[in-house]
Formats: structure tokens, C-alpha cells, sequence
């Protein structure tokens, strides 16, 4: 210690010396306390990014849109039950067939469960073949079922991705993401034609296709219809593979198609328009013929947790599309593969009346 | 008390003691230094957690951030219009300052062939803020995504990155791999 | 397309300078007794841990490694984290604290800007030395408890080594270096807590500095020479001295036992309420917000995560109750340390050892070699020519 023995009362400064350490340790004793009641009580604030916006991906204001172009109406909506839904389709029949991890499953008009099929991976595309069997399209292969719902054969297609099958009287049509081509298939599995093969040099620049999503539909016209999403666009093509004519153009505005490379989906309404869905911005609209934006099926708003996982960025959640189909009355199917459920919808004026 | 033996006593004491540390000190560095590792490891960002909430660009004790934005080349689109580089709407596809997504201007876009346009990252520019990874994913197909920089990456005790992740999708993954990569360039 | 990865060598080169650093220190603080020495160590330690490294690896830090590591079976502990942590306390336990002397960066960049030391009084100065125990304690706690490593993300002077850092960190860390210029490493005495483990070891170090080479005339001026208050005045011929000496053993049996339940008790309250800062505690009180209605919108980034994840509601009860179970025992673990720590500091302070001599404090000491240059009979051994004090001058 310091202290100088000289100092005129050494029993002062004992006294003293005690007297600050008392205090020294209970005031650790008292900060200490405190800290923990503070602790317990006042949790920290969430934390925020302090950066500034110019470092914020913000897309909200195409999260909202205009409900006077809102023109259809939710009748009903029902769970698939597959854990991740990829894609669906309306047999001759009505009923609403479902394809995704696990396999695919059949529901009556109104969502009625009435079967399914299992299989092992991922079903990415299912259809109906006039004869009644049933395509489930995997990465690599394609499997046919039987009525009853068996096994029946499987077409090999090696480095295929068949993402959408479209079929007539006696092809199939098949859209390869992998390949960026639409294969024409007989019905036993047999590739007869290429539809689409880039070549620039007879003036061919072929599908973009940056990530699986790639429509395919005959149109009661007898041509092909084919989505082009990473022009934003989709493309009339007749069966012997000869390119007609497109319309779409890129605009997160409503009447365009959003992000690089919608839609993912779109479907042929019995008028000869087009009802169309898109992923990032979920949104389901409606086109005439000639490709001129009608009005809204359903806008973001119908998608919150589309849009909130979306939103959150994880890959899993918001590489998930939004695919529509329309049965024979005119209704409009659509799949929300985040919510994993199928929504039923009808023109407002007809259920008005 | 006589003061040799006090001396002596307090000698004798003070080696027991400092025997005791040194028992103390090896076996705690023993118990760990013979721990099972996989020799070394490192922090990494998992692709699939990541949220993009923008703190790898503030939490890092670095000036500017040791997370980049990495790009799978064998993943992307090469899209036209990529929705990692242009903003929302772009007034424009072109290379214009007010086009671009990136507030440091660190992808850099070199045209390929009609329609395609190959897509880089400037490290030195980019700062982690994750803007055009967040682009990427909600309308493309994730090539783009964030890392951590090896390189620049100082080694801390704790990552404070890691501490700080809403999503705690950072991971220790062994030094000679340092990354968790996508696609093509993943496997 | 991704740069490459850093050579594993840069870990083996920062544990093989360490030791050099190490091995350099002691030798020249105790056999060579160089202050010019022990300078230009200070500037090489400082360019190369602190500026070269920016600070990292750094043997502060990991104490809480090392705890967790212990704590948490599942963690593995760099082996040059390792290294870091056991070879300066090793060192200290065989030759005192050559790690602050010449090693550690944080002690060198203060070391090096103290150019009019003031004399911070001993009633001050000692009681302010429990600080880095308390520290210590609650580092550790959120080390193993949470993984929260405070020690670094508060860490005042890793700012200045990285040219950068959160506004608030440099402020202080510039404020630190500011009033090093003017009282003796302050983060060293009263904040760094591997210093606390550090003086605790070299208390029973095998060999310490003498400040003369042979004998001492109580000139007093070493210790107006030493800015950390760590050299001890001769007390044998005070009576009174040695009657303080005696009650030392029955102190240390009294108050230990009563600090440890006592500080044990607190610490467990401690820990609980740490509980609100672990991020699963964050979550779950994010969570009750959020169920109650009251959680602001935008929800936080963590439950937009949690809820992903899939919101499971009863795993976060149990990871709680697992938690809080944790952190009251580790709590209380660390509390009573704290005691222990806290008692024999008090019983140290108070009743100090006899000395004949002008000796250095084994625990406070940082080995710096001011005193060695300061004592005349130190200076008559090196060959100067120096006026021999009177006997006993210092203390007329």
C-alpha cells in the first residue's frame, strides 16, 4: 500500500479505506443487480438493418393492385396434402389432378379427394392421354399409369427435364427446361420432332428458360401455344415446329409479365384468352386472344405467404411458382405451391347473378 | 514465526500452487487440443437459410464486409433482364447507373450472344448488403448468393456475423472447402 | 469465380511468433532488463498481432473459446486459439506477465502513447482492479451459455488495428487511447480480463523482476518511476506491518467461503435474467410479443426465420427451460468465481506481504523495465556514472 506511515491518523484512513471497499463491492454488487433486473425485463430491441434504403430490394408497390381489375371471385380452395406441389391439370372428366414430390393425386371438381398414386422423386408435370392413362413427368423419364392408378410403363428420356405436358389426339407435346426444346412424343415414348431448337443462323433464337418453368398447350386453333419466359412472352408455334407469332413484354406494371422470366404458367380460357400466372410478384391475369391485358384473376394480396416467404429470400420457399389450368366450365384452377393448396375461382358476374 | 521459515513455507506453497496451474492449464488443453475435429474450420454462409436481412454488411468487424456475393455461373440464366442487376422496373435494360440494382455498382454485365448476358462480381466493390441476391432469388433461380470471403475473411474468435444472424444460417465448415457453393460449382 | 482460401501456415506462423514473442519478453525483461528492448518488441508485436493481424487471433478473446469448449463437448477449439490462451498463462505462471509486457498488441498501443504517466491513487486504482473479474465472469457466462462473445465485440482498440469499425467502438477506443497517454494502460488494470488471469498466475511465478540487481537503498525511485502502481514499499520495519501479516490465512478461510456464496447467489441471477439476451431468449420473447399482438410490424428478421422453420412453439419452451437451466448453474459457477477472485484480491490488498525492499507486485506488474532504468544501483551495474542516494532517503 501507498499509505505513508508518517500520516498524522493512520486509524482515520483504515476506517476510510474499509468504508471504500464496502461501498466498492456493494456497488459492484448494486450494478450487478440492476444489470440483471434490466436484463430480464427490457429485452433488446429487435435489431434492424441500419443501412440505408438504396440497400433494400424493395418491390412492395407491385405488392398492391387495383381491386376494380379484380374480376374473379374464390368459390372455394382445398388442401393438396402433397408436401411440395408442382403442377396440376383438369382430366376429360373434371377431376383436378395434382402432381409433386410423392406423386399425384386426384380430386373431384369441387376438391373432394377420390385417389392417388405414389411415386418415388419428383413429378413435375401430369396429363391425360385421350385413351384415359395418365403421364407423370419426372427429371429423366416419363411414368404412364393405368386407370386404376398402376404402373403401367416408363418413357427414358436421358437429360430431359420435362417441366409441362400438352397432348392432342395422338402426340405428346413435352417442354424440356433442360434442353430449352418442346419434344413431340407418340404415345408409346418415341421422340418423333424438336420444336424450337435454337439456331441462330437460320434466324431461330430458340426458348430462354433461365430456371424450370416452361409452359406448353394446344390451343383448340391447332397450334401450339409456348411460353418464352425469359422474353416475357408467349408464342404461337404450329405442330410441325414452324414459330407464328408472340405477345407479352416485361413490365412489373400489372398488364406485364414481372422478373426475368414469366410466366410460369398460363392456361387457355374458353373464349380463346389466356389466363396466365407468374412467380416473384404472385399474380394470376387474364388476356384476350390477341394478348391484351383484360383485367386480374388474383393479385399478390391473395398470396400472403407466397409473398411473405418471398419476401424473406429463402431459395426453397420463393423458387416455388404459381400454375393455373381451366376445366371445362370456364373456372379457373390455380396452385399456389407455397400454400400448397388448389383455389377454385369464377368470373364475378357470374356468380353475382 | 521465524521469518527463514516463513519464507521457506510460502516457497513451498507457491510451487504447489504453480504446479497446480500448470496441471490445470495442460489438462484443459489437452482435453481440447485432442478434441475430435476435422483439423480446422471456418465460418460459411448456408446458401438455403440465408435471408438477406443485410447485416453481413453492418455486423462485420471489418470496414467493408469479408461477405460477397458469389455467382454460379453453371446456375444462372444469363438472363437479359436479370433481376439481380436491374432494379424493379428498369426504365431501361442497359448498363445506365439508374438501371442498375447494385448501390456500388459491383456486377458487371458482358453480352454473350442474343439474348444472353454473363453476369459478374466485383469483389472489391461489393459490400454484402445482399440487395441483388434478394433480386436473384424472388424472381430468378438463386445463382446468386452470399459467402464469405475467405480471403478477407480476419478469422475472429466468434464470428460477430454469426452472432448476429437473424436466420443462423452461418456454419463451420472445414478450412480446404471454405464454401457452401451452388449448382454446378457446388458439387 | 470464388477466391481461394487462406494458407493453413497463417495460423502456425501467428502460434510460432507468439511463442517467439514470449520466449523474447521474458528474457529481456528479466535477463537482459532492457527498457529499449522491450520498446522495440512492443512496436513489433503491435505491427504485427495488431496492425498486420488486425487483432485476431488474440489471446483475450480466447478465454471464452477455451470456456466453451469446456463448457459445450461439442465445440472444437482452433488448436492456435488453444495455443494463444495456454502459452501466455504457462509463461506467467514460470516468468510473470511477459505476454502484457511485449506480446499482446492492446498492451503495446498503450504502452507506447504513455508519455506523462500520473500516479492513480492506490485506494483508486485497487478497487478497480476487481472490474476485469467481473468482466471476466460475465464473459464467460455468455461464452458458454449463449456463444455471445462480449470480449471482442466490445473490444476497444481492435478498431484502430482494422483502420475501421461501428462509430461508437473507435470513439471509445480513440477515448482509451487518449487517457493511456496520460494513466498507465488503463484497458490492461482495469478492464482486461486474461490480464486478471494473468496477475492471478504470476503470483506464484518462479521467477520475477528485482528492481535492483543487488541491493536497495529505498530511494523511492522506482516507485515513482512505476505508472501501475505495482511496486510494493518496504514494510518490515514498520511493527504495525507485520501484525496486519499474521490474520492473512484466517482472512483468506473466512472470506472466500462467504464471497463465493455470496457472489455465487448473484450470479445465478445473473444468468437467469442473461437469458433475455441469448437469442433464442430474443426469440421467445419476440415471439410472446408477437402472440400478444404487440410486436411492431415489419416482424423481425428471426421470426420471419423462426417462422419458416416452421414456428414450432414447444421446442422453443423446452430449448428455454434447457437454457435457463444452464445459465443459472453456469451462473452461479461464475458468480462464485468471481468471489474467490474478489477475496483474494481484498485479502491481498489488505494485508499485504512483509518486504525488506522496494519489490515488485508479482500480479500487477506488467514487466515493462521502467524501474530497472529508474533504480541507481541498476544504472552503477551497467556502467553509468550515477550519484548514490542517500540510505533511506525516500522515505524521510
Amino acid at each position: 500500500m501507498t499509505e505513508d506511515p508518517s500520516s498524522p491518523d493512520p486509524q482515520r484512513r483504515k476506517v476510510l479505506r474499509a468504508a471504500l471497499w464496502g461501498g466498492g463491492l456493494a456497488g459492484a454488487g448494486a450494478v450487478a443487480g440492476i444489470t440483471a433486473k434490466r436484463l430480464a425485463s427490457d429485452p433488446p430491441a429487435p435489431k434492424r438493418p441500419p443501412l440505408g434504403p438504396e440497400f433494400t430490394y424493395d418491390v412492395t408497390r407491385f405488392q398492391t393492385t387495383d381491386p376494380s381489375l379484380i374480376q374473379w371471385r374464390e368459390v372455394t380452395r382445398f388442401q393438396t396434402g402433397l408436401e411440395r406441389p408442382r403442377n396440376l391439370a383438369v382430366a376429360k372428366d373434371g377431376s383436378i389432378l395434382v402432381c409433386g414430390d410423392g406423386g399425384i393425386r386426384r380430386f373431384d371438381a369441387e376438391g373432394g379427394e377420390l385417389d392417388a398414386s405414389s411415386i418415388e422423386g419428383s413429378v413435375h408435370a401430369v396429363t391425360e392421354l385421350p385413351d384415359g392413362r395418365i403421364l407423370a413427368a419426372l427429371s429423366g423419364r416419363v411414368v404412364v399409369f393405368g386407370n386404376d392408378g398402376r404402373p403401367l410403363a416408363e418413357w427414358p428420356l436421358p437429360d430431359v427435364l420435362p417441366v409441362s405436358l400438352a397432348v392432342s389426339e395422338k402426340r405428346t407435346y413435352l417442354a424440356d427446361a433442360n434442353g430449352r426444346v418442346v419434344r413431340v412424343l407418340d404415345f408409346e415414348g418415341r421422340t418423333l420432332d424438336v420444336i424450337g431448337q435454337r439456331d441462330p443462323e437460320q434466324g431461330v433464337e430458340g426458348f430462354v428458360v433461365p430456371s424450370p418453368y416452361f409452359c406448353v398447350r394446344l390451343a383448340p386453333d391447332g397450334l401450339l401455344r409456348i411460353a418464352n419466359p425469359g422474353k416475357h412472352r408467349i408464342e404461337a408455334w404450329t405442330l410441325d415446329g414452324s414459330f407464328e407469332l408472340g405477345w407479352g413484354r416485361p413490365s412489373y406494371a400489372v398488364d406485364g409479365f414481372c422478373g426475368c422470366c414469366n410466366p410460369v404458367s398460363f392456361a387457355l380460357l374458353p373464349d380463346g384468352g389466356f389466363v396466365t400466372g407468374e412467380k416473384g410478384l404472385p399474380r394470376v391475369k387474364t388476356y384476350d386472344c390477341h394478348g391484351t391485358f383484360t383485367g386480374l384473376v388474383a393479385g399478390p394480396e391473395a398470396f400472403p405467404d407466397y409473398v411473405k416467404a418471398a419476401q424473406a429470400g429463402t431459395p426453397k420457399a420463393a423458387s416455388a411458382g404459381i400454375y393455373v389450368a381451366v376445366d371445362a366450365g370456364g373456372r379457373v384452377l390455380i396452385l399456389d405451391a407455397i400454400g400448397g393448396t388448389v383455389r377454385i375461382m369464377r368470373r364475378k358476374e357470374d356468380t353475382d347473378g | 514465526m521465524a521469518e527463514k521459515d516463513g519464507i521457506s513455507r510460502r516457497e513451498v506453497l507457491s510451487g504447489g500452487l504453480r504446479g497446480l496451474g500448470l496441471l490445470g492449464i495442460g489438462t484443459a488443453t489437452g482435453a481440447l487440443a485432442t478434441r475430435d475435429r476435422s483439423d480446422d474450420e471456418v465460418w460459411q454462409i448456408d446458401p438455403d437459410a440465408c435471408i438477406q436481412c443485410g447485416l453481413c454488411a453492418t455486423e462485420c468487424v471489418l470496414e467493408i464486409s469479408a461477405v460477397k456475393t458469389v455467382h454460379s455461373h453453371g446456375m444462372c440464366g444469363y438472363c437479359e433482364l436479370c433481376t439481380g442487376y436491374f432494379e424493379p422496373d428498369p426504365v431501361n435494360l442497359d448498363e445506365g447507373a439508374e438501371n442498375q440494382l447494385c448501390p456500388t455498382g459491383a456486377i458487371e454485365r458482358t453480352y454473350v450472344e442474343h439474348p444472353y448476358y454473363e453476369y459478374r462480381i466485383i469483389p472489391d466493390l461489393c459490400v454484402g448488403c445482399g440487395k441483388c441476391v434478394k433480386g436473384c432469388n424472388m424472381f430468378g433461380n438463386g445463382s446468386l448468393y452470399l459467402q464469405v470471403n475467405p480471403d478477407r475473411c480476419v478469422d475472429c474468435n466468434r464470428c460477430a456475423i454469426a452472432s448476429a444472424c437473424p436466420a443462423e444460417a452461418f456454419r463451420l465448415v472445414p478450412r480446404p472447402t471454405p464454401y457452401l457453393l451452388r449448382g454446378k460449382e457446388g458439387t | 469465380m470464388v477466391p481461394a482460401s487462406q494458407a493453413r501456415t497463417q495460423a502456425w506462423l501467428d502460434v510460432a511468433m507468439l511463442a517467439l514473442g514470449l520466449g523474447l519478453a521474458s528474457w529481456i525483461s528479466l535477463r537482459l532488463r532492457s527498457r529499449k528492448g522491450l520498446v522495440i518488441l512492443s512496436i513489433a508485436a503491435l505491427a504485427y498481432f495488431g496492425f498486420w493481424r488486425r487483432g485476431c487471433v488474440c489471446a483475450i478473446g480466447s478465454v471464452q473459446n477455451v470456456a466453451l469448449g469446456l463448457a459445450d463437448p461439442g465445440y472444437a477449439v482452433p488448436l492456435a486459439v488453444i495455443a494463444f490462451f495456454s502459452l501466455p498463462l504457462i509463461v506467467a505462471l514460470m516468468w510473470g506477465r511477459g505476454f502484457c509486457a511485449g506480446v499482446c498488441p492492446h498492451g503495446a498501443i498503450q504502452e507506447l502513447v504513455l508519455i506523462k504517466p500520473l500516479k492513480v491513487p492506490h485506494w483508486l486504482d485497487q478497487p478497480l482492479r476487481l472490474l476485469p473479474w467481473i468482466y471476466l465472469s460475465l464473459a464467460l457466462l455468455l461464452a458458454t451459455t449463449g456463444g455471445l462473445f462480449i470480449i471482442c465485440k466490445y473490444d476497444p482498440f481492435v478498431g484502430i488495428f482494422r483502420m475501421g469499425g461501428p462509430r461508437g467502438m473507435l470513439l471509445l477506443g480513440g477515448g482509451l487511447l487518449v487517457l493511456s497517454m496520460f494513466v498507465g494502460r488503463p484497458y490492461c488494470r482495469w478492464l482486461c480480463p486474461f490480464g486478471a488471469l494473468l496477475g492471478l498466475l504470476s503470483r506464484v511465478s518462479r521467477f520475477r523482476p528485482s528492481v535492483t540487481p543487488d541491493h536497495c537503498s529505498r530511494c523511492r525511485l522506482c516507485e515513482s518511476a512505476c505508472p501501475y502502481g505495482a511496486i510494493h514499499t518496504p514494510t518490515t520495519d514498520d511493527s504495525s506491518r507485520d501484525a496486519d501479516a499474521r490474520p492473512r490465512p484466517l482472512a483468506l478461510v473466512v472470506l472466500i467461503p462467504l464471497a463465493a456464496l455470496l457472489f455465487g447467489w448473484l450470479g445465478g441471477k445473473v444468468g437467469l435474467a442473461s437469458v433475455a439476451w441469448h437469442p433464442t431468449g430474443e426469440l421467445a420473447s419476440q415471439v410472446a410479443m408477437a402472440e400478444a399482438g404487440t410486436l411492431p410490424e415489419p416482424a423481425p428478421d428471426e421470426i420471419t426465420a423462426w417462422r419458416q422453420a416452421g414456428a414450432d412453439r414447444a421446442a422453443l419452451s423446452t430449448a428455454i427451460a434447457v437454457l435457463e437451466r444452464r445459465s443459472l448453474f453456469l451462473g452461479r459457477l461464475f458468480g462464485a468465481g468471481f468471489g474467490v477472485a474478489a477475496a483474494l484480491h481484498l485479502v491481498r490488498v489488505r494485508f499485504p506481504r512483509a518486504t525488506a525492499d522496494y519489490v515488485t507486485d508479482p500480479a500487477d506488474c506488467v514487466s515493462c523495465a521502467r524501474c530497472f532504468t529508474a533504480c541507481p544501483y541498476e544504472r552503477l551495474r551497467r556502467g553509468e556514472t550515477v550519484q548514490l542516494p542517500v540510505e533511506g532517503g525516500g522515505r524521510a
